[in-house]
């Protein structure tokens, strides 16, 4: 053991500035290794994005793996709306589209159209592509002709809807009524196919 | 008698033991410092090793992120794409009637006695905020007293009508002259409510 008493100053001196030192670089040692932080805030920015990394890795790992059946379902979900796009009007020439389907069952019913229009828009908030399709029809037939026409309207599309129907008699013609027809599809149809 | 002579300096003074205080306190900060130098070592080997880490992450998530992001987005097509056939489902389907089955139903439960002059089926709204109504409107004249009221209870039998517009009601009916009356009759449902 050393004699404290038997010790000059100078060495005393020596003795406390050594322990003094010791301690300092004891505590700048743990403070430079994080050991003075909490566990979880050890390690520095590079821990902690190489931890990020990991999870981020560990995810497009997992959503790797179900790559087939999510191709298998996209494919199938492109099919079937791909088979319903035949009903729907063209965005590009919507009005020509729809003439023509209904110009077609009205010849198969024996109706001669006078007048086919686009309705108005009237809500505002929606773009045209995002609202339903609509036109106005007019005509004058014969009861069972216009029941056979909405037939044939209904039936060779499923996507198409009958709004409503206004009948008015003609005194001057018995057999035939003044018709208005308002029918209306969804709007324009997207299909999705993701990045190639 | 002996004498004894002191003849060290005080700075020479010495103390008992194996190694001088000088050795013990170089050699305290020799430890010291060779702990200092190991822990630094370790640290810098970690840090190395954390490093490489970090760089083979970065390149396997380079590589990873650009094949997950085709994928990620093949399964927000598939979302949209299910969105769009169910919101096409619920416009083909939902709680709509065929028109032509309405104006087939009316036709074989009107009575011979009345002649409709304004038939009006379809879904009212009045504006795009109000809620929508299936509604059928007969209006004509008729034959006889009761024969409107017959033609209500017709109406309301047709399970395709009732389907529609729920029940029928006689909505006025007035004397024209003699036997002919004039009437009105109106079924009204709120789409989507109760059948």
């Amino acid at each position: 053991m050393m004699n404290w008493a038997a010790l000059t100053k100078k060495q005393q001196q020596m003795v406390i500035v050594t322990a003094v030192l010791a301690v300092l670089q004891i505590l700048l040692m743990a403070h430079f290794l994080g050991w003075t932080k909490p566990a979880s805030a050890r390690g520095g920015s590079a821990k902690k994005e190489l931890v990020k990394l990991t999870q981020q890795i560990d995810e497009a790992d997992k959503i790797l793996k179900r790559e087939e059946s999510i191709r298998d379902e996209l494919n199938q979900s492109i099919e079937k709306l791909e088979a319903v796009t035949v009903y729907t009007p063209t965005l590009s020439d919507r009005y020509a589209w729809a003439y023509e389907y209904v110009s077609r069952c009205a010849t198969q019913s024996r109706i001669e159209l006078d007048n086919l229009e686009e309705a108005v828009l009237t809500d505002d908030s929606k773009k045209i592509a995002d609202q339903p399709y609509e036109i106005s029809v007019s005509t004058r037939c014969g009861y069972n002709s216009l029941v056979e026409f909405l037939n044939r309207l209904e039936k060779g599309n499923p996507l198409l809807r009958i709004k409503d129907v206004t009948v008015s008699s003609l005194p001057s013609q018995p057999q035939s009524h003044q018709v208005r027809i308002i029918m209306q599809w969804p709007a324009a149809v997207k299909v999705e196919k993701g990045t190639q | 008698m002996s004498l004894q002579v002191n003849l060290l300096k005080k700075t020479e003074r010495r103390y008992q033991g194996i190694v001088s205080m000088k050795v013990m306190a170089l050699g305290s900060v020799s430890v010291l410092a060779g702990i200092t130098i190991l822990v630094f070592l370790l640290a810098g080997i970690s840090r190395m090793t954390l490093n490489a880490n970090l760089d083979r992450a970065r390149r396997e998530f380079e590589r990873l992120d650009s094949l997950a992001k085709v994928v990620r987005n093949a399964q927000a097509a598939v979302d949209t794409n299910r969105k769009t056939l169910a919101d096409l489902e619920r416009w083909s389907k939902g709680d709509h009637v065929s028109m032509y089955v309405i104006l087939r139903a009316v036709q074989s439960e009107i009575p011979a006695q009345m002649a409709l002059e304004n038939l009006y089926a379809g879904m009212e709204q009045e504006t795009n905020a109000a809620p929508v109504y299936y509604t059928l409107r007969l209006s004509g004249r008729s034959q006889g007293e009761l024969t409107a009221v017959d033609a209500k209870r017709q109406l309301n039998s047709s399970a395709e009508l009732r389907r529609f517009c729920g029940e029928t009601k006689l909505v006025s009916s007035q004397r024209e002259a003699g036997e002919n009356w004039i009437f009105a009759l109106e079924g009204r449902r709120l789409a989507g409510g109760a059948k």
